[in-house]
């Protein structure tokens, strides 16, 4: 099943990377233990931002709207985490027809951002059971060169953190969204920011493990362990899914592994975002417009852009 | 690639595109932009060259600030040139919008809220002939034939950036 997703690699090829790995390198002269390259670009529209592993990219979008919660919890918002494997990626993905492996992936992903409660959803209530937000964060997978799951999971965390949703005002009952030309969009409250570390194995007669595995290596790979892990040492997910027995002590080593690499990639990340905050402040200064209405709404009507003073959107409590 | 069953032609390729919005899921306006630049490239590319086969052509937009249908054409464009794929006639696309006698040629998103008439153009390269021509308001015939006129103008300088771009990396 995993041959129908990538291309074949030839015999020759996958002696020549293991042999390279039994020695502690590998094929484009990382270490067994060494990412690739990690670059993250900010759009300029809140929330959208371009990441990439070596040559494996994804693009990350977020949009917010407001609409009712569950009856059963009434002052939770939502987040909905979409990862979508584009055609545009490999001619092995079908559009609008996931395969096995490309569920998988997603749902770590989800899983790992949604139930370590990285995104604080009662921070996300307007008003409690009858408006909260629903935040949408779409991945896009663009290029696929191995560990897609790390790099779509740190697309989706930065688009998190890169987001702003319109500031809201609660009076009583009734709720008054604030433009973003009006008021400074706020940004969502996140508890940690959960990073998920991929391994290759190729369990022969001794474990070889690589950190962040390329298309071929995970090709080559019989097993393939993975971490969601965050800076606060904190074990989010480990998802070993079948492939070859690995011996439990092993793979608390590489957990630890796997933190160190998360702690490095969240500082990164970390300083980014500063450095973007920063130059979205310069930006603002110049007079541009530095967020855009995530919210249709607010744009569409011409009448409520010329309005001077106060921009409001108003939403009234429904009668039962 | 392989075609599918259903699609199969045994005497053409199938060209299929697929436009995908930035956030959600794809929504009838993006399908319409994929039907348009579906017909216009179908047009273009050498389909007899490749019977019973799959010529798959994605676009994701990544940040949408007006001309979007040309912006897709072009790299659609670009990037078939860029696989290899054998086609009789080079692209160029331009979109011109018109507020009263004020035309604004690649306009932003919110000059094309502001216009009365936004027209989308594709021309072949050569010989400036119209490939596709889709407006979106009123405007008189005088008026279309001056769009026609600076579009035109603007395509050739599309096409410039395109041969350009193509002779520097083969370099």
């Amino acid at each position: 099943k995993k041959m129908a997703e990538a291309p074949p690699v030839s015999v020759n090829e996958k002696k020549f990377i293991e042999n390279a790995l039994r020695k502690g390198i590998r094929v484009d002269g990382r270490k067994a233990l060494t990412m690739r390259k990690l670059q993250i670009q900010f759009g300029r529209k809140a929330g959208t931002v371009e990441v990439s592993l070596g040559k494996t990219r994804v693009f990350s979008a977020c949009s917010a709207d407001v609409v009712k919660p569950y009856p059963d919890r009434p002052s939770e918002g939502f987040l909905r985490l979409f990862v979508d494997f584009s055609p545009m990626a490999s001619p092995y993905f079908e559009h609008n027809r996931p395969s096995g492996r490309s569920v998988q992936l997603s749902r770590m992903v989800q899983r790992g951002i949604r139930e370590s409660n990285a995104v604080d959803t009662e921070s996300l209530c307007i008003l409690s059971g009858s408006r909260v937000w629903e935040i949408r964060c779409d991945v896009r997978v663009l290029d696929d060169d191995g560990n897609l799951g790390d790099c779509a999971n740190i697309a989706a965390v930065c688009s998190l953190l890169h987001f702003r949703r319109p500031d809201v005002t609660v009076v009583g009952d009734r709720v008054t969204l604030h433009s973003v030309d009006q008021r400074q969009p706020v940004q969502l409250a996140m508890h940690h920011i959960p990073i998920i570390i991929s391994f290759g194995i190729i369990a022969e007669d001794e474990s070889l493990v690589m950190i962040d595995p390329n298309r071929k290596e995970t090709t080559v790979s019989t097993a393939e362990l993975s971490f969601t892990v965050n800076k606060h040492k904190e074990i989010c997910g480990i998802h070993k899914i079948g492939g070859t027995p690995l011996n439990p002590n092993k793979i608390l080593k590489y957990a630890n592994v796997a933190i160190e690499n998360a702690t490095a990639i969240t500082e990164k990340i970390e300083k980014l975002l500063a450095e973007e905050e920063k130059s979205q402040q310069k930006r603002s200064r110049r007079g541009e417009s530095v967020y855009t209405n995530p919210i249709e709404a607010f744009i569409d009507n011409p009448e409520m852009e010329e309005e001077k003073g106060e921009t409001k959107k108003k939403m009234e409590e429904e009668e039962d | 690639m392989r075609v599918s069953r259903k699609d199969e032609n045994i005497h053409n390729a199938t060209v299929q595109v697929f436009v995908k919005p930035i956030t959600g899921n794809e929504d009838i306006e993006h399908m319409l932009m994929s039907t348009m630049v579906e017909d216009c490239l179908s047009s273009v590319i050498l389909v007899k060259m490749h019977p019973l086969t799959r010529i798959q052509i994605v676009i994701q937009l990544l940040d949408v600030d007006g001309s979007i249908l040309s912006c897709a054409i072009n790299g659609a464009m670009m990037g078939l040139i860029d696989a290899g794929i054998q086609c009789n006639k080079l692209l160029a696309a331009v979109t011109v919008t018109q507020l009263d006698s004020e035309m604004i040629v690649d306009p932003s998103k919110d000059d094309e809220k502001r216009a009365s008439v936004v027209v989308n153009l594709a021309f072949n390269a050569n010989d400036q002939q119209i490939i596709l021509s889709n407006t979106n308001g009123l405007l008189s015939k005088s008026d279309y034939h001056n769009i026609i006129n600076t579009a035109q103008k603007a395509a050739l300088k599309v096409e410039k950036f395109m041969r350009k771009f193509f002779e520097s990396t083969m370099r």
